[in-house]
C-alpha cells in the first residue's frame, strides 16, 4: 500500500466517523431525558453549582428555574427513569468534565432496589448510557452497568440500537442534537400538571434501621469513597414519597451509613409538614411523584436547607446566567399554568386516574 | 457467529489485520486455524469431527488414487468414499426425508401400520458444500484432471476454508489451488474491492432480502386470510428475497475473500435476466449446477445404463426422440438431486427440482407449438420487447416454483397454491390492505425503491463492472457513493436489539 492509499483509507474513514457520531446524537430517542441530558452538555462550562443525579422523582420535582430565581444558585438534574445507582460515579465524573459544581445531590430511592430487578428492562440502563456523549467515561459506564459482555457492543455503537429511527431525523429536535447539545430552556425541568391522589402512611415513628440490598450498599459504598476522595461535597436525599414501612427502615440505614462518612442525608419525608406536602394533591401518580404543584413546595424547601447547610453563591444579576433568567420566567409562567389546571382538576375531581393504576 | 453480527465483522477486521502482518508462508496455516476457530464457534464444536474425518479420508483416497495404476482399486477406492460421504449426507440430513416418505406412503397404503420415529441428529456447519466441494477433488483427481496435495495441512485448508462454509460457492479444487495456498501481500486495489463487495452483500441481506421477509413471512404465515394476489406478492417478494439473500451472502463472502487475494468462483450471474429456465439455471447457484452436470449428469450420460437406454428408446421411438427421452431420463435424477441437495423435503425437490425439470421438458417437447404461435402472434426472435417477455415468463416460472421452496411442506405449498385461486382480489394493490404485512407506508415505499436499486445495478452490470465504473470516478463523488451505500446499510437494514435478522436461508444447507 503507497503512502497516497494509507492516507486515504484513514481519511475515509475518519471522516465515517465523524458522520456517524452527529448522526448516532441525532437518531437517539428524543424525549424528555435526552432533551435533559443535551441540555446539560449545552450548558456553559462551569456555570452549575449544583447537579442533581438519580431516577425519575427528581427532573418532575426539584426545579432548577425555581432555585435560580428564587435562591440564586443553578441546580441542573443529570437524571433518568430507574437510574440504577452505579451510574451515580460515571455521571459525577462526566459532570466534572465540564462543570465544577459546589455540590452533588443523590436522590437514593434507587439505592433499596436490586440490580436485578432494574436490569429487567435495560432501557434504564440505556436511559444513562446511551444520553451520554461519546467518551472513554460513557465505555467505562457501559461496562460497569451492563454485566453481559456479548451485549456491550450494541451499548458502545448505539447506532446499532437507534439506526431505525433515520424517520425521525428530519424533526428539529433531533437534527438540532447533532452534537448532543441542545439548550433545555426548563434546564431540565419538567412540568406536569396532572393529578392522581394518593395516600401515605405516617411513616415518622418508624426508627428501625433494614440493610439496603448488598450490591446497593456496595454501590453506596464506592460512591461515598470516591467523594471523599475527590473531596467532593454532596447532600444525599429521599423526596417526598409514599414509602413503605420496609423502604423506610432502609432509608434509616442508608442515613446512617451515610452519616458514618461525614456527609449530609436529607430523608424529605421526614419534613412532610415542614415542606407542606399533600398526598392527595401534589402527586401525579398517588405519591411516586410530584406534579408541578408538590415540585414547588419540595423545591422551596430544598432551596432553603441548602442555602443554610451549604456556601452556594447568590448569582443572580449576572450577564452569563441571562438563560436561567429566562428559564424561571418560562418555569413562573408554566407553572402558573399547570397550577390552575391542576387545581381545576381537584375542584371537579376529575383526575387523571387512581393511586396504583 | 452470523456473518451478518458484529462479532463476526470484528473477526474478519482481525483476521484482516494478522493475515497481513504475517509472513506468507504463515497465511495459509494463519487460516487453516481461523477457518477451524470460525467452525467452532458456529455450533456444538464435537461437529468438527465430520469435516475432519471427510478430509482426512478424501486425502488419503487422493493420495492412493494417484498412487495406484490398477483401475479396479481405483475404482474401488473411489466408490467407497462416495459411498461413505453420501451415506454420511444422508444420516446427517436425509434420514427423516426416508422416514417421513415412508410414513406418508405407509399411511395411505395400510392404514392403522405401525409409523417410524424420525431421528434429529445435528449436522455440522456447510455440510453440503464442503462434501460436494471435497468429492469434487476427488473425482478430479480419480479422472487425472488435477493432481493431489500431498500436504495435509494445506488440503484441510481447502476443506474448512470459512468463507465458503457458510453457504457456498462449491469449489473447485484446480481452480482455487494456486491463489489459497499461494503468499499474498496487500494488495490495495483487491482488498478495496473486496470490501465494497461485501457492503453490497450486506445491503442486500440486510437491506433487501430481510425487508422483503416482513412481507413474505407474514402472508405465508397465514395462507387462510391472505389468498389470491396476496400469495402472488409473496411469491414474487420471495424470489426476489431469496436471491437477494442468497446472491448477498456470496457476495460477502466472495468480498472477503477477495480482500484476502483469494478469488473464488462466482455463484450468480444476475439470474433474473434469464430468457429461460436452462439459462436461469446456469446463472443462478452456478457452482452448484456446474459441480452436478461434471460429476453426476455426464457421467450419467456416459455410463453403459444410459447409452443402453438411448440406443433402446431411438429403435422404439426414432433418433430424434429416443436421444431425447433418454436426455430427460438423465436429466430428471439431475433435477431430483439439485431438489435432494437442498434439503430432504419434498418442498425443496419439487420446489428447486422437479418443477423445473417439468418445465425444461414441456418447453423442448412443446417446441413446435410454440414455435407456430410465435408465427401465428408474427413475434420474431431477439427483438427487444420478445427478450422482455422471455425473461417476464422465466422469472414467473422461477417463482412459481418457489412457493414449494417457500413452504414448510411439500402439502403446505400445494395449499398455497389453492389459496393463490381461492379469490380474486385485485384491490388489495390501491384500497390499503398491502399495509396489514407488516411494513408501514415508507417501508413499503423503501421496499421498492431498493428493489429498483437492486435492479439497476444489476442491469449495470450486464454492461461493466459496477466496482470498475466506481474506481474509474472522480474520488469525491465515489466516497460519496459508498458513503451512501454504508448509510443505506447502516440505517435501512435489519439488525439489532428489536430485530430478529434470520440466517442465511442457503445456511442450512
Amino acid at each position: 500500500m503507497t503512502k497516497k492509499q494509507a492516507f486515504k483509507s484513514i481519511l475515509f474513514c475518519i471522516l465515517f466517523v465523524c458522520m456517524l457520531i452527529p448522526l448516532t446524537y441525532m437518531m437517539r430517542t428524543g424525549g424528555v431525558i435526552k432533551d435533559i441530558f443535551t441540555g446539560f452538555y449545552a450548558e456553559p462550562d462551569n456555570t452549575i453549582d449544583v447537579v442533581m443525579i438519580g431516577s425519575s422523582p427528581v427532573y418532575p420535582c426539584l426545579s432548577g428555574p425555581q432555585m435560580w430565581g428564587e435562591s440564586g444558585f443553578t441546580a441542573y438534574p443529570l437524571a433518568s427513569n430507574v437510574q440504577r445507582p452505579k451510574a451515580a460515579i460515571h455521571l459525577v465524573e462526566e459532570a466534572l468534565k465540564t462543570q465544577s459544581p459546589e455540590l452533588f445531590i443523590f436522590e437514593m430511592r434507587m439505592f433499596t432496589y436490586t440490580d436485578e430487578h432494574m436490569m429487567e428492562n435495560m432501557a434504564y440502563t440505556r436511559g444513562v448510557t446511551d444520553n451520554m456523549k461519546y467518551s472513554l467515561n460513557r465505555i467505562r459506564t457501559i461496562n460497569d452497568l451492563v454485566p453481559d459482555v456479548t451485549e456491550r457492543y450494541t451499548y458502545y455503537f448505539d447506532i446499532i440500537k437507534y439506526h431505525d429511527n433515520w424517520k425521525t431525523i428530519v424533526l428539529p429536535d433531533q437534527y438540532r442534537s447533532y452534537a448532543y447539545e441542545k439548550p433545555n430552556s426548563m434546564k431540565g425541568y419538567w412540568v406536569k400538571e396532572q393529578v392522581i391522589p394518593g395516600e401515605a402512611a405516617d411513616l415518622s415513628g418508624i426508627t428501625e434501621r433494614m440493610p439496603i440490598p448488598t450490591e446497593q450498599e456496595e454501590v453506596l459504598k464506592e460512591l461515598l469513597e470516591y467523594l471523599s476522595a475527590h473531596e467532593i461535597q454532596a447532600l444525599f436525599l429521599v423526596t417526598p414519597t409514599d414509602s413503605t414501612y420496609d423502604e423506610q427502615k432502609m432509608c434509616n440505614y442508608m442515613k446512617d451509613y451515610v452519616e458514618s462518612y461525614g456527609y449530609h442525608f436529607l430523608d424529605m419525608n421526614a419534613y412532610r409538614e415542614e415542606i407542606g406536602i399533600d398526598f392527595s394533591t401534589d402527586f401525579y401518580d398517588g405519591g411516586g411523584h410530584t406534579n408541578s404543584l408538590g415540585s414547588g413546595k419540595c423545591t422551596a424547601f430544598l432551596a432553603e436547607y441548602l442555602i443554610e447547610t451549604f456556601d452556594l453563591p447568590d448569582k443572580r444579576g449576572q450577564s452569563a446566567y441571562a438563560s436561567w433568567d429566562k428559564a424561571y420566567a418560562e418555569w413562573q409562567e408554566k407553572t402558573e399554568q399547570a397550577k390552575k389546571v391542576i387545581e381545576e382538576k381537584i375542584e371537579t375531581g376529575n383526575y387523571d386516574g387512581e393511586a396504583g393504576e | 457467529m452470523a456473518i451478518t453480527s458484529f462479532y463476526f465483522l470484528c473477526f474478519v477486521a482481525v483476521l484482516f489485520a494478522v493475515y497481513y502482518l504475517l509472513p506468507g508462508k504463515l497465511q495459509g496455516p494463519f487460516l487453516l486455524l481461523a477457518s477451524i476457530g470460525y467452525f467452532l464457534t458456529a455450533g456444538s464444536a464435537y461437529l468438527i469431527l465430520y469435516p475432519a474425518v471427510t478430509i482426512t479420508i478424501i486425502y488419503g483416497a487422493a493420495l492412493y488414487i494417484d498412487r495406484v495404476k490398477e483401475q479396479k482399486k481405483r475404482k474401488t477406492v473411489l466408490s467407497l468414499v462416495v459411498i461413505f460421504c453420501l451415506l454420511e449426507l444422508t444420516a446427517l440430513k436425509y434420514c427423516n426425508f426416508g422416514i417421513y416418505t415412508y410414513n406418508a406412503i405407509a399411511m395411505r397404503l395400510f392404514p392403522g401400520s405401525s409409523l417410524l420415529k424420525t431421528v434429529h441428529a445435528a449436522a455440522p456447519l456447510g455440510i453440503s458444500f464442503y462434501t460436494l466441494s471435497l468429492l469434487g477433488y476427488l473425482f478430479d483427481v480419480y479422472y487425472e484432471i488435477g493432481k493431489p496435495q500431498k500436504n495435509f495441512l494445506k488440503f484441510a485448508l481447502f476443506g474448512f476454508y470459512f468463507p465458503v462454509i457458510i453457504s457456498g460457492p462449491i469449489l473447485r479444487y484446480r481452480d482455487v489451488e494456486q491463489e489459497l495456498y499461494a503468499p499474498h501481500e496487500f494488495d490495495y486495489h483487491k482488498f478495496t474491492y473486496g470490501l465494497q463487495r461485501m457492503l453490497w452483500g450486506f445491503f442486500k441481506k440486510l437491506v433487501i432480502a430481510e425487508r422483503l421477509a416482513v412481507v413474505v413471512n407474514t402472508i405465508y404465515g397465514d395462507t387462510d386470510t391472505y389468498r389470491g394476489f396476496y400469495i402472488v406478492i409473496a411469491a414474487i417478494g420471495f424470489a426476489f428475497q431469496l436471491y437477494a439473500d442468497f446472491s448477498g451472502g456470496m457476495d460477502i463472502v466472495i468480498g472477503l475473500s477477495e480482500a484476502l487475494g483469494i478469488s473464488l468462483a462466482e455463484n450468480f450471474d444476475r439470474p433474473f435476466f434469464s430468457k429461460s429456465i436452462q439459462e436461469f439455471w446456469r446463472r443462478w447457484h452456478i457452482t452448484l449446477g456446474a459441480w452436478l452436470k461434471d460429476y453426476l449428469f455426464y457421467p450419467l450420460l456416459r455410463s453403459k445404463a444410459f447409452t443402453k437406454l438411448q440406443a433402446d428408446c431411438k429403435k422404439k421411438f426414432g433418433k430424434k426422440w429416443g436421444k431425447k427421452l433418454a436426455t430427460f431420463a438423465a436429466m430428471f435424477i439431475l433435477w431430483f438431486a439439485v431438489g435432494m441437495w437442498h434439503g430432504g423435503a419434498w418442498k425443496f425437490i419439487m420446489g428447486s427440482g422437479l418443477i423445473h425439470w417439468a418445465y425444461i421438458v414441456l418447453g423442448e417437447v412443446g417446441e413446435p407449438l410454440w414455435k407456430k404461435l410465435k408465427a401465428w402472434c408474427r413475434v420474431t426472435d431477439n427483438t427487444k420487447w420478445f427478450t422482455v417477455w422471455q425473461q417476464i415468463r422465466t422469472f414467473l416460472l422461477v417463482s412459481a416454483s418457489f412457493v414449494f421452496f417457500r413452504a414448510s411442506s411439500f402439502t403446505d405449498g400445494l395449499h398455497s397454491y389453492r389459496q393463490m385461486f381461492a379469490d380474486f382480489n385485485p384491490e388489495i394493490f390501491w384500497n390499503g390492505s398491502l399495509l396489514s404485512l407488516g411494513l408501514n407506508g415508507i417501508e413499503l415505499v423503501i421496499t421498492v425503491v431498493v428493489l429498483i436499486v437492486l435492479l439497476a445495478v444489476s442491469m449495470l452490470q450486464e454492461k461493466k463492472s459496477i466496482r470498475d465504473r466506481l474506481s474509474a470516478m472522480p474520488i469525491g463523488i465515489r466516497w460519496v457513493l459508498l458513503y451512501i451505500a454504508l448509510f443505506g446499510v447502516i440505517f435501512l437494514g435489519y439488525y439489532g436489539p428489536g430485530y430478529n435478522a434470520a440466517e442465511f436461508i442457503y445456511r442450512g444447507f
